[in-house]
């Protein structure tokens, strides 16, 4: 496009139009450069932050407090005191959001199926605008609804069982949560890759006898499912890095060893985060930002893990196949050697 | 030898595919009970929310503050009661407020914003001795404002006894000893606490204050991607970056308004904490991503053949950007702008960390705020959750969010018809 103003002129107009371009043009240059440093940025404040308890001196009167890396990965329990552990943190969050797939992933799944392949019109336009307000309610919204209908309703089953619980705040709660709020995401994706299936592939399987219901199932979903994965990860991601619906139902438990029972309090990195900071101050705010490195970091693994496996079915050579080729060929050698 | 049975195939095949109809009617029904699901989850959402809300969510609610402020009254030290009593007739009646003769005031029952009755001085007689109440810890005189309710009155009887009613016994029970009083030993005046007017003003600077951050720097960079990018590498990048920068949780951008912000514009106007601008710096992080993408999508829709006849008819890319570009993907910007103010008005784990988390008294911009979400999270984090507040603001944002999804579809439909045309 440049070209058709490159013309040569004598003309001080052209010419400050010209220069006036120039600067337009780096000025805009200089706009997407911000926001394109700006997650560069953060992370690079957020881990000069975030180590900055493990170096730093937190107590006075001469005592010496910062965070313990050792009992940071091995301490079962969260404190504020410097010997604080976040590994069951993560624990917990992942266990939580595992236990919202069990809800979240069949139910967007078929919602999409639905949506897409079999509603009738009407319906169809009652389901999708029911799923986009549900995706524009504010999480401290579903907070609110956690903490006031799905809380009692755990704690009326908790009850019904005969399990002690602390009024609903548990695990189970803040994963029913998770599903809720994740269901949109997942569906709208899954909704797209439906629609995008080859429409040849589900005409040959109706011409070959198979059933509008039996062609959904097996066909459709089958083709659809890199875009449904990829759906799932971007629900995954974030689930895991909801904070205040959780923090407002899960009960925020410091303690983390009771963490595979769903009917105990539990905390969740993100919540973690947030529970508490009213009162927080000095160590025990400073602290809030190492857990957000944990929480980038798990949030990048679990991203970098899924999208491997979604890509391992695909490329044939991709580089976690080459890889346990390669596992595979060294463990060979070392047979043939010690034959 | 002999022959087997034959298979009926007919028989056999009818027996399939009526097997499959029930088969399939319910996977069918399986899919239409899971979408159903969303639906009954979205009713119960608004539906406890209207009912438990509703009727908290009243005017005085929306305007009054969080704090509750009092003021304790009394009749001056020297006052005798006028035996001869005063004259009361510029009072004007009305059949549903209650009157005390002997001081010449009228109560009312009004509600408070937990929804408790209580009792407001509603009418004042010229002459009455109301008039001339003094306050008890420093003796001046002052005016009753009509937005105080009455919460106790502990009167002088003749007798020399003291005589205490309070708001909750009734006002027949506050007449009844304001008429046996001589004087006035303690009034106290209570304004309706708990109300949410400094959020929802705090919200709307905080959100007039992310668009003017966020929409110049998104709209440039959705400009140059859109427009002068060309397909290399950097471009890549950049769009790659910008990409990942969706896909982190605000509670992370909470973090770096904390980290960076915080300290940048204090050193700038010596605040400490928290403050609007802060929290407006913030979300700006959170919504770039979006609005790039946005109103990039909007550019991309504009005809190649438009922007190539404004460059050859002689504009420069500069006027070309301004009178082509932009007017054109005035859509684009309108649902940025909308997407912003939904996401501003909802957000909360980043406020927390950027924009503050104590309910102040008065809108503040040097200090440390709430938006009507992070209202409600501190309503519901204590001892005592508030559902009912928390439900008559989530109402109010409830709203909020339906209108602006509204008026997206409403600028679509608008713009699809005009491009169309």
């Amino acid at each position: 496009m440049e070209n058709f103003v490159k013309v040569k002129t004598k003309n001080s107009r052209s010419k400050r139009k010209i220069i006036v371009d120039k600067i337009v043009h780096l000025l805009l240059f200089f706009l997407v450069a911000i926001c394109a440093s700006i997650i560069i940025i953060s992370i690079i404040f957020i881990l000069i932050k975030g180590i900055q308890p493990f170096v730093d001196n937190y107590g006075s009167d001469g005592k010496f407090i910062n965070q313990n890396l050792g009992s940071f990965f091995t301490n079962s329990t969260w404190t504020y005191d410097g010997n604080g552990g976040a590994m069951f943190l993560v624990l917990t969050t992942i266990y939580v959001v595992l236990l919202s797939l069990i809800i979240s992933v069949p139910t967007s799944i078929f919602t999409a199926l639905f949506i897409a392949k079999i509603s009738p019109r009407g319906i169809k336009d009652v389901i999708r605008t029911a799923i986009d307000l549900l995706a524009a309610i504010p999480s401290v919204i579903f907070g609110l609804f956690g903490k006031g209908i799905i809380n009692p309703f755990v704690y009326s089953i908790a009850e019904a069982l005969k399990i002690q619980t602390f009024a609903g705040s548990s695990i189970l709660s803040g994963a029913l949560i998770i599903a809720v709020m994740s269901i949109p995401t997942m569906t709208t994706l899954s909704i797209s890759a439906i629609n995008a299936v080859d429409q040849s592939l589900i005409n040959g399987s109706l011409a070959l006898g198979a059933s509008n219901a039996q062609t959904n199932m097996k066909i459709i979903i089958r083709s659809a499912k890199s875009g449904i994965f990829a759906g799932i990860i971007l629900g995954i991601g974030r689930a895991l890095g909801e904070a205040t619906a959780i923090q407002m139902v899960i009960g925020n438990s410091t303690n983390g060893l009771t963490f595979y029972n769903i009917f105990q309090p539990g905390s969740t990195i993100a919540s973690a985060m947030l529970s508490g900071i009213n009162e927080a101050s000095g160590f025990g705010y400073d602290i809030r930002f190492s857990l957000g490195i944990v929480l980038m970091a798990v949030i990048v693994i679990t991203n970098l893990i899924l999208t491997a496996i979604k890509n391992y079915n695909r490329d044939k050579d991709g580089p976690i196949r080459k890889f346990i080729k390669k596992i595979g060929g060294l463990l060979k050698n070392e047979r043939k050697e010690s034959n | 030898m002999k022959e087997k049975n034959p298979i009926n195939f007919t028989k056999l095949i009818e027996r399939n595919i009526k097997n499959r109809k029930y088969k399939d009617g319910l996977t069918n029904g399986s899919t239409f009970l899971f979408s159903l699901l969303c639906v009954v989850v979205l009713c119960l959402v608004i539906g406890y929310v209207i009912f438990t809300g509703a009727n908290y969510l009243t005017p005085g609610f929306i305007t009054s503050n969080y704090s509750q402020s009092s003021v304790a009254l009394r009749t001056s030290k020297d006052f005798v009661f006028d035996e001869n009593g005063y004259d009361y007739s510029d009072l004007e009646r009305f059949e549903d407020v209650s009157y005390s003769e002997k001081w010449g005031i009228g109560l009312q029952y009004g509600k408070d914003n937990n929804q408790n009755n209580v009792i407001y001085v509603v009418q004042i007689s010229e002459n009455s001795p109301f008039n001339e109440l003094v306050r008890r810890d420093d003796g001046t005189n002052f005016k009753i404002p009509t937005d105080m309710y009455l919460s106790y009155i502990t009167v002088q009887t003749e007798l020399g006894t003291y005589k205490t009613a309070f708001s909750d016994d009734g006002i027949d029970n506050m007449i009844s000893t304001l008429d046996s009083a001589v004087s006035i030993y303690d009034s106290n005046f209570l304004s309706l606490g708990g109300g949410i007017s400094t959020s929802l003003i705090t919200t709307c600077w905080l959100i007039l204050f992310t668009l003017i951050f966020s929409l110049p720097l998104g709209i440039g960079g959705a400009i140059y991607l859109g427009y002068y990018a060309k397909d290399n590498k950097v471009t890549r990048i950049i769009r790659s970056l910008v990409d990942m920068s969706s896909g982190i949780p605000s509670i992370i951008f909470g973090l770096v308004g904390a980290a960076i912000f915080i300290p940048f514009v204090g050193s700038m106007t010596g605040t400490t904490g928290g403050n609007i601008f802060t929290g407006a710096l913030t979300m700006t992080l959170i919504l770039l991503p979006t609005i790039v993408k946005t109103v990039e999508e909007s550019i991309k829709t504009i005809p190649k053949s438009m922007i190539s006849a404004s460059l050859a008819l002689g504009a420069s890319n500069t006027e070309t950007i301004f009178k082509i570009v932009l007017p054109n993907s005035i859509d684009g910007i309108l649902n940025a702008a909308i997407l912003g103010i939904g996401r501003t008005i909802g957000e909360s784990a980043a406020l927390v960390f950027a924009l503050g988390t104590f309910i102040t008294a008065a809108p503040s911009f040097t200090s440390g705020n709430t938006t009507l979400a992070v209202h409600i999270w501190y309503i519901l984090a204590g001892e005592y959750p508030a559902y009912e507040q928390a439900c008559a603001i989530s109402i109010m944002i409830f709203c909020v969010v339906v209108i602006l999804s509204l008026l997206t579809k409403l600028i679509n439909y608008l713009f699809k018809r005009k491009r169309e045309k």
